[in-house]
C-alpha cells in the first residue's frame, strides 16, 4: 500500500487539501490506521499549538492588518531597488523549443480529456468539498469545479439545507404531478 | 514522428476514449435490493439513459433510471425512500430518493423517479457500481416498515402529518366557502410561491468554515408558535454577510410527552430588511417533559443569491419546523402558526400542497376536488 506523504497527511489534519487530494486520502484513511494515527497526532499538537497563541483580547485587527500591507508594500519596493541585476534570457535552440510544444501539447491534451471538472471561476475562495442547493438542482463544489448532482429541467423545484450536512431538492414532476425528494449527504 | 511521441499521443488517444461517457449495464453495475419481507415487491427498472464517465481519477454515474415497484401488503402506502449508494466513504457517493405524498393500494403498481449523478473511485473493487436498497416505507396508519438508516421514518411521517394538516385545510375551505374559495385559495398559494424568495444554500463537508469572512455575535430571535410543544428560550450564532455559523440555543419542553428530536428553521433577514428561510438545525435532544436542553453545532450554512447579486445578512430568526416525540409522533406547525406574516411569505409549501397546486395548474379545479375527496 502506498501511504500519502507527511505535508498531505498535515494538511489533511487541518481540513487544508484541495477536493481531490483530500478524497484520495479520506481514502485512504479508511483503511490505513498509521495514517490515521499520524493525522490524530498532527490534529492534537495544532491544538496545543493553538491554545499558547490565543491573541490579546484588545488587539486591533484593522491596524495590524494596515501595518502587514505597509511592510509588503515596503519589501516590495526594496526589492525593486535592491534585486539582483536580470540576466538577459537566453534564446532556446528550435530543437529545444519544438521538444516544449510536443510536451506542452500532450499534458495539456491530457490535462482537458481526464479533468476532474469543468474550471470555473474562483469567487469563493474555498478548500473541501461543498454541496450547494440552488433552484437549479443541487450542485457539488470543490476545487474550482462542480458537478450537478440533482437538477431536473422544467420541474418545479424547492430547495433546502440542513447543517447537519445535507441537501435536498424537492421535484414536482410536471407530466405526473408526483413529488420527488432528492437528497445528498455531505456526512 | 519519434517512439517518444508516438506513445505520448497513443496515450492521449487512449485517455479520451477512456473518458468517454458509456452506458451502464444494469445486469453487471446496479443492484437493486429488497429484504424478504418488503412490502414491495420490483416490477422493472428502466435504466435509460444512464451512462458512466471518467473524471480524473473519478467515475462520475449519472443515473436516470424509472424503477415500478408494487404494493404486495395489505396497507395502503403514503411514502417510500431507496437510498442510492455509489460509495459510503466521501461526499457525492451517498443520495436518497424518496416519493411522499403517495395514495397507493394493495396491489397496485407506482413509479419512482432516480435522476442522480454520483460520484465512485475508479479502484473500489468489483461487484456493482451502484447499489439501490429500501430505506423506509410509511404506510397510511403512520406504521413504518424499513432499515430506517437515513431517519426516513421520521422524514416521511412529518411530510405525510403536513399533507394531512393541508388536505384538511383546503377541504373546510371547500366546505365552506365551495369552489370558488378554494380556487381563491390556490391562487393565492400559487402567488406566494411565485413571490417566495429562495437563495442558494451551501453546506460544507465537515463543517468547517474555510473562507474566513468576519461574523460578529448575534442573539438569535424566535417566532413564538404557541401550539408548539417545544420553545426556543434564548440563542445565539456567529453570523456574516454570507454565512450562519456555530448556531446555538437552549430549548425548553412544554409538553408532557419526552422529545427526542428538534428542527429549528432559519428566517434570515437582508440588509434591505427582506426575508427568506433558508436552511435547518436538525438536533437529537433528550427533553424530557417541561425539561431544557441545550444544542450547539459547530456548523456553516452558506448562502448566495442564485443570479449571482450581492447578498449582506444582517439578522436572523428561528423558528420550530418540527418535533419528533419519544414515541415515534410528531409535531408540525398548525395552519394558523404558518400564516404568521413572517413565516407565510418566506416558507414553502409542504410537498402535497406543492402536488395540489401543481395538479391545478395541470388540471384544473375539479382534479383537485376529487383529490381532496379520495381522503
Amino acid at each position: 500500500m502506498r501511504h500519502p506523504d507527511k505535508e498531505t497527511l498535515a494538511l489533511a489534519s487541518g481540513g487544508d487539501l484541495g477536493w481531490w487530494r483530500r478524497w484520495r486520502t479520506q481514502r485512504h484513511l479508511a483503511f490505513c490506521e498509521d495514517c490515521r494515527l499520524e493525522v490524530e497526532a498532527f490534529r492534537k499538537a495544532a491544538a496545543v499549538l493553538r491554545e499558547g497563541s490565543e491573541p490579546p483580547q484588545d488587539l486591533d485587527w484593522d491596524r495590524l492588518a494596515m501595518e502587514i500591507k505597509a511592510n509588503i508594500r515596503l519589501g516590495l519596493a526594496a526589492g525593486e531597488i535592491a534585486g539582483p541585476a536580470r540576466e538577459a534570457p537566453r534564446r532556446l535552440g528550435w530543437r529545444a523549443a519544438a521538444a516544449m510544444a510536443g510536451v506542452s501539447m500532450v499534458v495539456v491534451s491530457g490535462l482537458l480529456v481526464v479533468a476532474p471538472f469543468a474550471p470555473r471561476s474562483r469567487a469563493p475562495v474555498e478548500a473541501g468539498v461543498t454541496a450547494e442547493a440552488t433552484p437549479a438542482g443541487i450542485e457539488l463544489k470543490g476545487s474550482g469545479g462542480k458537478l450537478t448532482v440533482v437538477g431536473r429541467a422544467g420541474d418545479t423545484v424547492t430547495v433546502s439545507a440542513r447543517s447537519s450536512g445535507s441537501v435536498a431538492a424537492r421535484y414536482v414532476d410536471s407530466d405526473t404531478g408526483q413529488v420527488t425528494i432528492a437528497n445528498v449527504y455531505m456526512e | 514522428m519519434s517512439t517518444w511521441s508516438k506513445c505520448a499521443l497513443g496515450l492521449t488517444v487512449a485517455l479520451a476514449v477512456w473518458a468517454q461517457p458509456r452506458p451502464l449495464d444494469p445486469r453487471s453495475t446496479m443492484n437493486i435490493t429488497l429484504p424478504d419481507d418488503s412490502p414491495v415487491a420490483l416490477l422493472a427498472a428502466d435504466w435509460g439513459e444512464s451512462r458512466s464517465e471518467v473524471r480524473g481519477g473519478a467515475m462520475v454515474l449519472d443515473l436516470h433510471t424509472s424503477l415500478s415497484f408494487r404494493n404486495t401488503s395489505q396497507r395502503r402506502i403514503r411514502g417510500i425512500t431507496l437510498l442510492v449508494l455509489a460509495q459510503d466513504v466521501t461526499p457525492g457517493g451517498k443520495a436518497s430518493v424518496s416519493v411522499p405524498s403517495l395514495d397507493v393500494g394493495p396491489g397496485e403498481a407506482f413509479p419512482v423517479r432516480i435522476d442522480l449523478q454520483l460520484l465512485r473511485p475508479l479502484q473500489a473493487g468489483a461487484g456493482p457500481l451502484v447499489q439501490v436498497e429500501l430505506d423506509g416505507i410509511l404506510f397510511d396508519d403512520l406504521g413504518f416498515y424499513g432499515a430506517n438508516k437515513l431517519n426516513s421514518r421520521r422524514s416521511m411521517t412529518v411530510w405525510e402529518t403536513e399533507a394531512r394538516r393541508d388536505r384538511r385545510h383546503f377541504k373546510a375551505i371547500l366546505e365552506a366557502q365551495g369552489p370558488e374559495g378554494l380556487q381563491k385559495a390556490i391562487l393565492e398559494s400559487l402567488a406566494r410561491q411565485a413571490d417566495r424568495p429562495q437563495l442558494n444554500a451551501r453546506v460544507l463537508a465537515g463543517g468547517r468554515a474555510t473562507a474566513y469572512e468576519p461574523a460578529q455575535e448575534v442573539q438569535l430571535a424566535f417566532l413564538d408558535l404557541r401550539d408548539a410543544p417545544v420553545a426556543p428560550v434564548a440563542g445565539t450564532a456567529q453570523l456574516s454577510a454570507h454565512e450562519l455559523r456555530s448556531p446555538s440555543l437552549k430549548l425548553a419542553n412544554r409538553s408532557k410527552t419526552p422529545v427526542r428530536f428538534v428542527e429549528i428553521g432559519w428566517i434570515l433577514k437582508e440588509a434591505g430588511g427582506k426575508e427568506v428561510v433558508a436552511g435547518t438545525l436538525p438536533a437529537q435532544v433528550n427533553l424530557p417533559p417541561g425539561g431544557e436542553a441545550e444544542v450547539a453545532q459547530s456548523s456553516v450554512l452558506r448562502f448566495s443569491r442564485p443570479a449571482g447579486a450581492s447578498l449582506n445578512l444582517r439578522g436572523v430568526t428561528g423558528f420550530v419546523s418540527n418535533v419528533e416525540f419519544a414515541d415515534g409522533r410528531v409535531w408540525v406547525p398548525g395552519r394558523e402558526s404558518i400564516q404568521h406574516p413572517q413565516l407565510q411569505r418566506a416558507l414553502a409549501p409542504s410537498p402535497e400542497e406543492q402536488r395540489l397546486i401543481e395538479l391545478y395548474r395541470k388540471k384544473g379545479l375539479t382534479a383537485v376536488i376529487e383529490q381532496l375527496k379520495r381522503f
